[in-house]
């Protein structure tokens, strides 16, 4: 991981392909409140941009939904159709910035929430954007 | 790019109401059981439809009421006509109203007294009070339809129905949409955690939504909400 600072995006790529594969995700996404994708494990850009859009779209709707409940800041989002595919969002801060990081996970047995942990830690320490 | 799904996870009225929100032009290509139909959208209004020998409003009618079967989306397809002058809204409502009719005329009327409501209801506040005062950080739970009516609740907080009900149909139709847009199945369950509260939202039926609401001091767990959607379930 210590070598992730010296890496330019498209070895991040590399390294959100093998984190995809090595953990059963569907796909991995890392993408800004805009709605632009940064860097996606998918090999389909199209994939990519439209679950980009998507994901600020939610973020959009969620901003009213956190106001009217006061939920102050939110910090994941977790959506599951009827197959038990998952899509999750979670949000963070680096340098300043809002980012997100989604996952696609393909059914309910499969844990996320330390692989989503270990991939944030490593973006948010060793990667300046 | 050109976006393809199933009328069953993306409804005739759910597809004009997108193009018309995003603004887009475009047409929408639908084929269900045999037949095929086109709307197109201009900056965001319906301008034209045409099916079978059916075009302007009358096709955009008969549209509405396909369930099944195919749709595809072009976007910057510029219409070949102009047929349709109303707006968008008016559309799906008289839509809808001419559904309702026909659904009328076809099968007998099955009507739910007063009573029998009450009854489910209270059955319903029983069964989300028990949740409630079993899961110490939940702090609302209500069922309410797909039209933000709340059916039953139970508040440990001061809470406004009306947004409430706002909320949960809000965010069932998105995350409806929002699955469907990236070729994921039927949305069932949504789950929005804040730093103090998390919100839950699940599909209970066709017609019914579970939202329920939490104090972050521990987990509420996905098995405890299924539980608790099949106790709810046989009282919608």
């Amino acid at each position: 991981m210590t070598t992730i600072l010296n890496l330019n995006s498209k070895t991040l790529k590399d390294f959100f392909n093998e984190f995809t594969l090595e953990n059963g995700f569907s796909s991995v996404l890392l993408t800004d409140s805009t709605g632009f994708p940064i860097i996606h494990s998918s090999d389909d850009i199209n994939d990519a941009e439209t679950t980009a859009a998507i994901v600020s779209k939610i973020q959009q709707a969620i901003s009213q939904v956190k106001d009217l409940l006061d939920m102050n800041i939110l910090e994941e989002v977790t959506m599951l159709d009827n197959n038990g595919k998952r899509l999750v969002i979670r949000s963070f801060v680096t340098n300043s910035s809002t980012m997100f990081m989604v996952f696609i996970i393909p059914n309910r047995t499969i844990p996320y929430k330390r692989t989503m942990k270990k991939i944030l830690q490593t973006i948010t320490t060793e990667w300046a954007i | 790019m050109g976006l393809r799904g199933s009328l069953k996870d993306m409804s005739v009225a759910d597809i004009i109401q997108v193009n018309c929100q995003d603004r887009k032009t475009a047409s929408a290509t639908l084929v269900s059981n045999g037949k095929e139909a086109v709307i197109f959208f201009k900056d965001g209004a319906v301008v034209h439809a045409f099916t079978d020998n059916l075009s302007g409003e009358e096709a955009i009618y008969k549209i509405l009421s396909w369930d099944d079967g195919e749709f595809s989306l072009d976007v910057g397809a510029q219409t070949p006509d102009i047929t349709i002058k109303r707006n968008w809204s008016g559309l799906l409502l008289e839509g809808a109203k001419r559904l309702d009719e026909s659904s009328l005329d076809e099968s007998p009327i099955s009507i739910i007294s007063d009573d029998e409501l009450n009854e489910k209801s209270e059955k319903l506040k029983l069964i989300l009070g028990q949740f409630a005062n079993a899961i110490k950080c939940v702090e609302i739970a209500a069922v309410t339809g797909i039209d933000g009516y709340i059916k039953a609740g139970h508040y440990k907080t001061n809470v406004e129905e009306t947004i409430l009900g706002g909320i949960s149909t809000a965010a069932f139709n998105f995350g409806k949409r929002a699955l469907s847009l990236i070729k994921m199945d039927t949305f069932i369950f949504s789950s929005i955690k804040g730093e103090s509260n998390s919100l839950f939202i699940m599909a209970l039926s066709k017609n019914s939504i579970l939202i329920v609401v939490s104090d972050n001091s521990t987990d509420v767990k996905m098995e405890q909400l299924e539980k608790l959607s099949q106790a709810i379930t046989p009282f919608l």
